[in-house]
């Protein structure tokens, strides 16, 4: 079987008056599907950036990108959208959360953006809410929310379309150690259900929670 | 203060796109404003140029319903009576406004004349400059060959000479002895070029009506006069074919007769740049709410160096009200260029007072006043916003923002802005209607290629009706043969001169006419149907066989055809107009023709019956003639012809006016065309400012909500359903102010439905296309903003975030 993502040799570069600034070189990788792995790096290393480029929010870039078989580098914006809507799912670091929408609204985002069914719509939401023990939180806005719950209901919007592959970015960042911890059990419940996750940290800790850690420095993949 | 002025100062300089367009916006709203209020202080607010002048009223005893109701005036009687038992006015005088022809100070002309009782000057407290007033029985038959000229006359006619007082000059033919010059710009009333005296008094079976002023003694109100008024004009006995018809006393200010008429114009358009302005604050309040965001951690620093809410609300105040004044300047600037403009796009004669218009300590006083309260209105809700206490508090929450807050303030503004163009637009529509309904008008006669010249010839010259018939005759005859005439005739009083005679008459074998049917009753000669294009339905028209030898004919209109003899054929029936008709006075009705609107686009047709002007015995109904001709092509270029035939006829007779039937139909049009366009301006701007204000506020919300659309696209959300985001906001925002401005418009437009024609003020029509074309043009606004959202990058929007 095919990995479920195969990138090679992509690059990324801005130009910069004289020249050319590269925040990606010539990274060549092969995910499988059901891994959970960790990127780690330095500041400024283009973990970040290769998260987009694999969440198909970056489409200025060169090179390869075939995922669930499917060739990325020949697809237009829309046909990315599409790859994105029905496979993938998001967490932050700042959770972004929309600031004037409740829990159950936020949640219901991904979905509308799905052609699903309004009643669909409100039994996913319902057992979602009750798959992260926050029913009882449907109603409040998101700053009436702690950061861990906040986070908590960031994972839930990411999971709540099924997806095949969580990306998360720092998703622990800004949540002290216990909030992190019961985050990553999250993750890590979700991978052995089948999910694949590709993380963003700086965090030793939570890199334990993955089978495989990638190191990137200056735009290159270190191992 | 001080420092807030120049801090408000560096703080605009630095900011120089916000700056230009709050000032732009609010130049054009104070511009709007004060050019119309200059107009509005000259002609209603500055006082008449008399004497103590708050101390002179028109009295008025008049019906003011049906078909006798008239302006301010006094009937003969009435008059006579108050003069002699009023105890609360100084003095009463009586005017009216006439014409005659000057001849003998070069080419004739016709000139507008002042009659009035002798006290009239005196009333005014204005002398002659030159010269005297009328004496006090110079109002008497045979002591009335007098006459005082007005500056302007006597410069342009008699060369400012200082020895023609005691000469004397021919008015109508007849010899008047100049007694006195007045001074320079006095021509009250009805732009009096001359005024001769008048003499009131009551002739058995003769009741004339006539405006009447009179100075009030000091301390005395128009309420105590109004009393006076009523106990003297009810205890007087009626005469015995005198009666009374729903009168009602008014003491007016004199300025009522100059003014009345456009007032309710001028409120209007005062009204509709007010709402101009008040959507220029609108937008700027948006701007310096936009601002009000980016400056919230600049209120944060300054509370934390203990700067009070007042301290920061008094500096956001010298802000906007410095935009405001810089605003205002340029407003006055845009007025003093808009000022003349407005006056000249009125029609002629429609704005009195125009000599007034200028500008003033009171448009200055009033454009500081304005430009100050916008400064205060637009900035005071921003003001507010900017420092609350949360906000200023925002220095502990670094990287939060609560720019959303704004929102709903932001939405109401631009629903406002909305619903303010929207009643505006609705108004210039009703009157574009109304005066395109005008303009489809059929009057009844085909005004292309014909031209028209009026002539009054005053008994004085033309003594009997043969001589007046013979002029008309001779005249004709001329101009028949001029090169490019296909058709020449007369009519006494030509259609939409808004003059005309009427009366009943009877009819052959004892039939009555209906009740209180009256007809039209010009006098026209063979041809006239053809020169001016009124169809001949039946029979023929009047032949110069149609003479005072020969059997009396008429030609009646098609409404009266309908009403009198609606399944008869009517030719070869006979009326007469003597009530005990001899047998010579009957009249055969030989042709019928179609109705013609003789008072004015707006008015039905009056039912008509024309009289062959050789078969006329009366002067009275052949002094005043139109003659009519139509051309084979541009007829204006006919006109030296035709003024060179009036010389060669008669050359002591001035033509009163040569004009074209399309400009004459055209100046019936002219008013309602100057408000619709006016209007139309001023919506036009209010659309554009609208315009705008959609646009900042949709702009700006998708700058803010960056963030929130790249979580969304993060999310799956494709262009449309981020085009779809904005849309619907404009959507809503446009709905809500569509919505709240029609039931406005509702409400105010009625104040149009006078100056309306065959349109509702809640006409359906108008308010839909209104609001459609509203709906597209916020559409539009918003469109660049949504198609900017789509071009947010996710992966940029939500690190930086």
């Amino acid at each position: 079987m095919e990995p479920m993502i195969q990138l090679n040799n992509i690059e990324k570069y801005f130009e910069a008056g004289y020249g050319k600034t590269f925040v990606l070189r010539r990274v060549t990788l092969d995910i499988k599907e059901g891994e959970f792995v960790t990127i780690m790096g330095p500041s400024g290393a283009g973990k970040s950036t290769l998260l987009s480029i694999l969440g198909m929010l970056d489409s200025s870039w060169t090179g390869e990108f075939r995922f669930v078989e499917q060739p990325v580098h020949k697809m237009n914006n829309k046909q990315r959208v599409e790859l994105n809507k029905k496979y993938i799912g998001f967490v932050f670091q700042s959770y972004h959360l929309i600031d004037n929408l409740t829990v159950y609204e936020n949640l219901d985002i991904p979905l509308s953006y799905r052609n699903i069914k309004s009643a669909d719509r409100a039994s996913m939401v319902c057992d979602i809410l009750d798959r992260f023990h926050i029913v009882g939180k449907k109603d409040l806005y998101p700053n009436q929310l702690s950061g861990g719950q906040q986070q908590l209901v960031a994972v839930a919007r990411a999971v709540i379309a099924n997806p095949k592959l969580i990306l998360a970015d720092e998703p622990t960042g800004n949540l002290h150690s216990a909030q992190g911890k019961e985050i990553m059990e999250l993750f890590k419940k979700l991978n052995e259900e089948g999910t694949t996750i590709i993380q963003v940290t700086h965090s030793e800790t939570n890199a334990q929670y993955g089978n495989r850690i990638i190191q990137l420095a200056d735009g290159w993949l270190v191992k | 203060m001080i420092q807030d002025l120049r801090y408000a100062f560096r703080t605009l300089r630095r900011y120089p796109d916000f700056t230009t367009v709050a000032i732009v916006a609010l130049a054009l709203g104070i511009g709007a404003n004060t050019a119309v209020f200059t107009v509005v202080n000259g002609v209603l607010l500055r006082p008449i140029p008399f004497p103590e002048a708050d101390r002179l009223f028109l009295i008025s005893y008049a019906p003011q319903r049906g078909p006798f109701e008239s302006g301010p005036c006094l009937s003969d009687r009435d008059y006579l009576a108050f003069r002699s038992q009023a105890q609360l006015f100084e003095r009463v005088a009586s005017f009216n406004g006439n014409a005659a022809n000057l001849t003998g100070a070069g080419d004739p002309v016709r000139i507008s004349i002042g009659v009035v009782t002798p006290d009239f000057f005196r009333v005014l407290e204005v002398n002659p400059a030159i010269g005297r007033s009328f004496l006090a029985d110079e109002g008497q038959a045979g002591r009335d060959h007098v006459v005082v000229l007005s500056d302007k006359l006597w410069r342009n006619r008699f060369g400012a000479d200082d020895r023609l007082v005691g000469k004397a000059i021919k008015l109508d033919g007849l010899s008047r002895t100049v007694i006195g010059i007045m001074p320079a710009g006095f021509s009250f009333p009805y732009d009096s070029e001359a005024w001769t005296p008048l003499a009131i008094r009551a002739t058995p079976g003769n009741f004339l009506m006539m405006p009447v002023m009179g100075r009030l003694k000091a301390g005395v109100s128009p309420q105590q006069a109004k009393a006076e008024l009523e106990t003297i004009v009810r205890r007087r006995p009626l005469e015995p074919e005198e009666e009374r018809r729903n009168e009602l006393a008014q003491i007016l200010p004199l300025k009522e007769l100059l003014v009345a008429k456009i007032r309710a114009s001028l409120l209007i358009f005062a009204g509709a740049v007010a709402f101009v302005l008040l959507i220029a604050c609108a937008n700027v309040a948006n701007l310096l709410l936009a601002r009000a965001a980016g400056r919230q951690q600049e209120m944060a620093v300054r509370t934390a160096l203990g700067a009070g809410r007042w301290r920061l609300v008094r500096q956001l105040l010298t802000e906007s009200t410095l935009v405001a004044l810089a605003g205002g300047a340029a407003g006055i600037l845009i007025a003093l260029w808009g000022v003349p403009g407005l006056v000249a796009l009125a029609p002629p004669g429609t704005v009195p007072r125009v000599e007034q218009i200028r500008f003033d300590r009171w448009v200055l006083v009033f454009t500081i006043g304005i430009s100050l309260l916008t400064g205060i209105i637009f900035g005071l809700a921003p003001a507010f916003q900017a420092t609350r206490r949360e906000l200023r508090e925002s220095l502990t929450q670094p990287g939060r923002t609560l720019t959303g807050r704004y929102e709903g303030l932001r939405s109401a503004l631009v629903i406002s802005e909305i619903a303010l163009a929207l009643v505006l637009l609705t108004g210039a529509g009703l009157l574009l209607k109304s005066f395109l309904r005008m303009r489809a008008v059929d009057p009844g006669f085909r005004a292309e290629n014909v031209l028209t010249a009026t002539v009054d010839l005053p008994d004085s010259a033309y003594h009997t009706p043969l001589e007046l018939r013979s002029f008309q005759q001779r005249t004709l005859a001329r101009l028949s043969t001029l090169p490019g005439v296909l058709a020449a005739g007369t009519v006494n009083y030509r259609p939409l001169a808004g003059l005309l005679i009427v009366g009943d008459f009877t009819l052959e074998g004892g039939r009555k006419l209906p009740q209180g049917y009256v007809a039209d009753k010009p006098s026209a000669s063979p041809g006239y149907f053809r020169a001016m294009g009124i169809r001949l339905l039946r029979g023929r028209d009047f032949t110069e066989r149609d003479n005072a030898d020969s059997p009396g004919v008429v030609i009646i209109s098609h409404s009266v055809a309908q009403r009198l003899w609606p399944n008869e054929d009517p030719i070869g029936k006979r009326i007469s107009m003597d009530e005990h008709p001899k047998p010579e006075d009957w009249l055969t009705i030989v042709g019928v023709v179609d109705d013609v609107r003789q008072q004015g686009l707006t008015q039905n047709p009056d039912p008509a019956v024309y009289k062959p002007y050789l078969q006329v015995k009366h002067s009275f109904f052949l002094n005043h003639v139109t003659f009519v001709v139509r051309t084979a092509s541009d007829p204006v270029s006919l006109a030296p012809a035709m003024r060179g035939a009036f010389r060669e006829i008669d050359k002591d007779q001035p033509v009163q006016s040569i004009a074209t039937m399309q400009e004459l139909v055209a100046a019936t049009t002219a008013e309602p065309r100057f408000q619709a366009r006016l209007l139309g301006v001023f919506s036009l701007i209010a659309l554009v400012l609208a315009t705008v204000g959609i646009y900042g506020v949709l702009a700006y919300s998708v700058s803010q909500r960056r963030h929130e659309i790249g979580i969304r696209m993060a999310l799956g959300a494709e262009t449309g359903d981020v085009i779809g985001m904005v849309v619907r906001r404009t959507a809503a925002l446009a709905c809500a102010g569509i919505l709240l401005g029609a039931a406005g418009a509702l409400a105010l437009t009625r104040v149009l439905a006078r100056f309306l024609f065959e349109v509702k003020p809640a006409d359906p029509a108008t308010f839909l296309s209104v609001a459609v074309v509203l709906a597209v043009v916020a559409m539009a606004a918003g469109f660049i903003p949504a198609r900017r959202a789509t071009r947010i990058d996710p992966a940029v929007s939500l690190r930086y975030e």
